[in-house]
């Protein structure tokens, strides 16, 4: 295969990996402070796209001010999942969260096709069908625009949880949850920041990822159970690991399709978690400290 | 030397109590770690807990710092109850735990551990950080480096300096010198007198009974989740029944 | 004691049964005799096709609530009613035998679905074994051929199109009309997207055609980014693509098709006629050529139709006029199923399964939204498809149902039974 074939799949698998970065960081997160396996974070996703989709085409409000939007939304979302389900349940140990977590996003997968119907929706890009093209390489205006948006959201929480004082204390209580409590880190709260947070983070992906795709109550599903393995791979809790996962995983899916078939591409990233279940099993990044 | 039994009347111009705790029960679970239990800190004392493995020093600790509540009983810092307190709330108050184990921040360098020590606080930490490292010098020379990296006496020391970045006025020290090469158990022991020199009350949980009765000015030995023998840490150190059940001789 | 108990228990069920089987059949004395027939329809109601699904289950909705209004139809002396119950299948395996084995368990008299291929080929045994008679949608060629003989599923029936009929003068339309030889092939990894493929390339190499490379089948659910098939296919050489799967899916390729700027032709499965594909493509769908299989006459078309579809102009103008939305195809399934039930009992008279279907397989003609046919004796409908493109964003009607049996022809009613 020549060049601009070969540098078309690494485009299409940087855009893949963003989708995965955001909402894979966001399940790290949520999985280092919490030990949750949050699943509902996949209707997150697709409810940002409605909440974008909506608020483009029926308040008219600017797509660039729609995703902030489904930020918020979806954030608060996830703030109240944690609050109202979770938390209660956590005492009870994981199992029952994880049962939790895939009920809420049945739910909301439910409540939402009882909402918006299946019909599937559309989000018109604010970029139409600009492009750039580089010899035969094509990279829609859109796309690159949730790269630079994905790299500013990625970097952003890098930067908020190394040099922030909320930034490290969420650190301090993924790390060592007794003695984030002994230093005087409310737990209870910043549990729910970190919900906050990835909430955000999902419903953001789901808002830049759904413009230009089809997508129906059922978009988050999928989306979510490859971040997990993502997870996984990466190092649960581990942010780097998920960041680095995404890219990987989003490759290597892309290669796969490349160059092998595409009905192994979506394999691969479960193929890749276990075997660092075997290899590393603190995963890629993960650390475990004697 | 005295039998354990209630409180004693505190008398005129007798120190009023820095920390009581009075009847305290807690369970985990079904297991009843504390039976009623009653001590007393006096400021700028150094009071010892003894007892052996399962007595109840650590859950004495985490009792007082907020991390299991007691079923019964109070426990007053300056005569406020703590009981109802979260640990946020109580280290505040300035009660700092330095819990077993040392439960550091593994991947977070000892410039931010330490930082994470004066979480509740607002304000400059330059003093703070200063003092710690006057005590501690190799914290200075690794402040950059993760402290899930530091060998297991510097990150003892990493703990304490954790701790007092509280500014306590009462420090729950739990098991300072385990595991601890010789050495580290006499670095450990200096910075617990100088921080007793500096007016800091100190409630110590230590395995090492020679050690502990060495620094503390008075002891509780601890059994079953009561206190069993109390007294001034010499008495304590030629009492018969401690030295059988402690000392090896 | 205990055999008293025994004795009360068996004697409430026995009564309990026959209250209830006397109040299914027996009319009430000096009333008109109506008949209630109940129609099961196991569809994807969530999950991955629930639009599909629904609208499935609307048009038999709709179709079942004109037909009562109008007091019921007559067959032989009496009044029939229909009532439908409906279960998920989630377009699954798994959970369209459970849909299937609950279908039974409400004894429904027939069932109509399901729409997925997967879920169809696992409900077909368990109906034929409970003798229920099954009105399939989906498209894989064992409904009609291998698997219904397996299953005995004397009584299934398939009431459009199989991946043939659609893939066939698709294929011929390529190589003979528009010359495309040399084709990239993907479709969703399921038994429907296979049936297409292997269809669409047995007619495509039997007039001279190839695929260039093997086809790339993606993971369906969940499949929304097509971006490295289609740059490879964009690499392969080929003239054209052809593309096979749900609306959702045939969005995103025709959408990722134009952004990465292929020049080639694209030829979908019959999902490009649906409105939400419409709505979302629009133009930028325009020269993708698709089977046409639903015509309420609305479209413009390049042919003088021979014999107007009926069925289907009435089908569209009654979702127009109750329920003020455009009918799919997808409704036609449903409407469809209830509609080929009661022509085949006002024939028959009467509403016995077993023979109201073998009044379906007689060979005789029924009025149905994709067309006037009968069905063969393996139970495929004897229908066929025409070709179809979008021009401005327009579904327009390029050549009639008869395409695929001019000269040369690539499908005869043999073909349809293997």
């Amino acid at each position: 295969m020549d060049l601009t074939t070969i540098l078309q799949f690494t485009v299409n698998g940087l855009f893949i990996s963003a989708a995965y970065a955001l909402v894979a960081l966001g399940l790290t997160l949520i999985f280092g402070v919490l030990h949750i396996a949050d699943f509902a974070q996949g209707a997150l996703y697709m409810l940002g796209a409605y909440v974008s989709f909506y608020a483009t085409q029926a308040l008219g409000v600017s797509y660039f001010v729609s995703v902030p939007m489904a930020m918020g939304l979806t954030g608060a979302l996830a703030t109240l999942n944690g609050a109202l389900v979770y938390r209660p349940l956590q005492r009870h140990g994981g199992a029952l969260t994880f049962v939790a977590a895939l009920g809420i996003l049945l739910i909301l997968q439910n409540v939402a096709l009882w909402l918006f119907g299946g019909d599937f929706r559309l989000i018109a890009s604010p970029f139409g069908e600009g492009r750039i093209t580089v010899g035969e390489v094509v990279l829609t205006h859109h796309q690159a625009f949730v790269l630079v948006v994905t790299a500013l959201l990625l970097g952003g929480v890098w930067m908020g949880l190394r040099y922030t004082k909320p930034g490290k204390a969420l650190r301090a209580l993924a790390q060592q949850p007794e003695a984030a409590r002994l230093v005087g880190i409310d737990s209870a709260r910043l549990g729910l920041a970190a919900f906050a947070l990835a909430g955000a983070l999902a419903g953001a992906a789901g808002a830049l990822m759904s413009a230009m795709r089809a997508f129906d109550p059922h978009i988050g599903a999928v989306v979510i159970l490859k971040s997990f393995a993502i997870v996984i791979f990466g190092g649960m809790g581990s942010v780097p690991g998920a960041i680095v996962g995404a890219l990987v995983v989003g490759m290597a899916e892309t290669l796969t399709a490349a160059y092998l078939a595409a009905e192994f591409a979506d394999l691969v990233g479960f193929a890749l978690m276990i075997v660092i279940l075997f290899a590393r099993p603190q995963g890629l990044l993960g650390r475990v400290w004697a | 030397m005295m039998e354990h039994g209630a409180l004693r009347p505190v008398q005129d111009g007798e120190p009023v109590p820095l920390l009581t705790l009075q009847g305290v029960t807690v369970y985990y679970g079904r297991v009843r770690a504390l039976q009623g239990l009653t001590l007393e800190v006096l400021p700028g004392e150094v009071v010892a807990l003894l007892g052996g493995n399962g007595a109840g020093k650590s859950t004495t600790l985490r009792a007082v710092s907020g991390l299991v509540r007691p079923a019964s009983g109070h426990i007053r810092f300056r005569g406020q109850e703590l009981t109802r307190l979260d640990p946020a709330a109580i280290v505040r108050l300035g009660v700092a735990h330095c819990p077993e184990g040392r439960k550091l921040f593994p991947e977070m360098t000892v410039l931010e551990n330490l930082e994470l020590g004066a979480y509740v606080r607002a304000g400059r930490l330059d003093e703070d950080l200063r003092q710690i490292f006057d005590l501690f010098p190799v914290l200075r020379e690794r402040r950059h480096q993760l402290a899930g990296s530091l060998s297991g006496g510097e990150q003892q020391m990493l703990a304490i300096g954790r701790a007092l970045m509280v500014r306590p006025t009462l420090l729950l020290l739990d098991e300072p010198t385990m595991g601890l090469a010789p050495a580290m158990v006499v670095e450990v022991a200096r910075a617990i007198r100088v921080l007793r020199a500096r007016g800091t009350t100190v409630l110590l949980v230590e395995q090492n009974v020679q050690v502990a009765l060495r620094l503390a000015d008075r002891g509780y030995v601890l059994e079953n989740g009561r206190v069993v023998v109390e007294g001034r840490a010499e008495a304590l150190a030629r009492d018969d029944r401690v030295r059988r059940a402690y000392l090896g001789g | 004691m205990g055999t008293r108990r025994f004795a009360l228990v068996w004697c409430s069920v026995v009564l309990t049964a026959v209250l209830l089987f006397a109040g299914g059949r027996l009319p009430a004395t000096g009333a008109p005799a109506v008949e209630t027939v109940t129609v099961g329809f196991a569809l994807p109601l969530s999950g991955a096709a629930a639009r599909e699904g629904q609208e499935s289950l609307e048009g038999a909705q709709l179709a079942v609530r004109l037909l009562n209004e109008a007091g019921g139809f007559r067959v032989g002396g009496r009044v029939v009613r229909f009532e439908i119950v409906s279960e998920d299948d989630r377009c699954a395996p798994a959970p369209a035998t459970e849909a299937a084995n609950r279908l039974v368990a409400r004894q429904v008299q027939f069932v109509g679905g399901s729409f997925c291929s997967s879920a169809a080929l696992a409900q077909q045994p368990i109906f034929a074994q409970a003798r229920i008679p099954q009105v399939i949608y989906a498209y894989a060629t064992d409904l009609t051929g291998a698997a219904r003989q397996r299953a005995g599923a004397v009584l299934s029936v398939r009431l459009g199109p199989q991946a043939a009929i659609e893939m066939a003068p698709l294929a011929k339309y390529a190589v003979t009309v528009n010359n495309h030889r040399r084709f990239f092939a993907m479709a969703q990894n399921t038994d429907f997207g296979r049936s297409m493929v292997g269809e669409f390339r047995s007619v495509l190499e039997r007039l001279g055609g190839r695929f260039v490379a093997e086809p790339e089948f993606y993971t369906f659910p969940g499949t929304t980014d097509f971006r490295t098939i289609l740059t490879k296919a964009r690499g392969s050489g080929a003239d054209a693509l052809v593309a096979i799967g749900l609306v959702g899916e045939m969005i995103g390729v025709s959408l990722q098709f134009r952004e990465l700027g292929l020049a080639m032709g694209l030829y979908g499965s019959d999902l490009l006629e649906d409105p939400a594909y419409q709505d979302a493509v629009g133009a930028r769908a325009d020269g993708f050529l698709y089977p046409w299989v639903y015509d309420d006459g609305v479209d413009p078309r390049r042919f003088t139709r021979s014999e107007p579809e009926r069925m289907a102009r009435e089908m569209s103008l009654a979702f127009l006029n109750t329920l003020r939305k455009r009918a799919t195809r997808n409704h036609g399934w449903g409407w469809g199923t209830i509609h080929l039930l009661k022509q085949a009992m006002e024939r028959e008279g009467s509403t016995d399964p077993e023979r109201v279907m073998r009044r379906v397989l007689s060979g005789a003609r029924f009025e149905l939204p994709f067309g006037t046919y009968g069905f063969l004796p393996c139970g495929q409908a004897d229908m066929r498809v025409g070709i179809g493109t979008y021009a401005e964003g327009r579904r327009t009607l390029l050549v009639d149902r008869d395409f695929a049996g001019r000269p040369p022809a690539v499908l005869s009613a043999t073909d349809l039974c293997r």
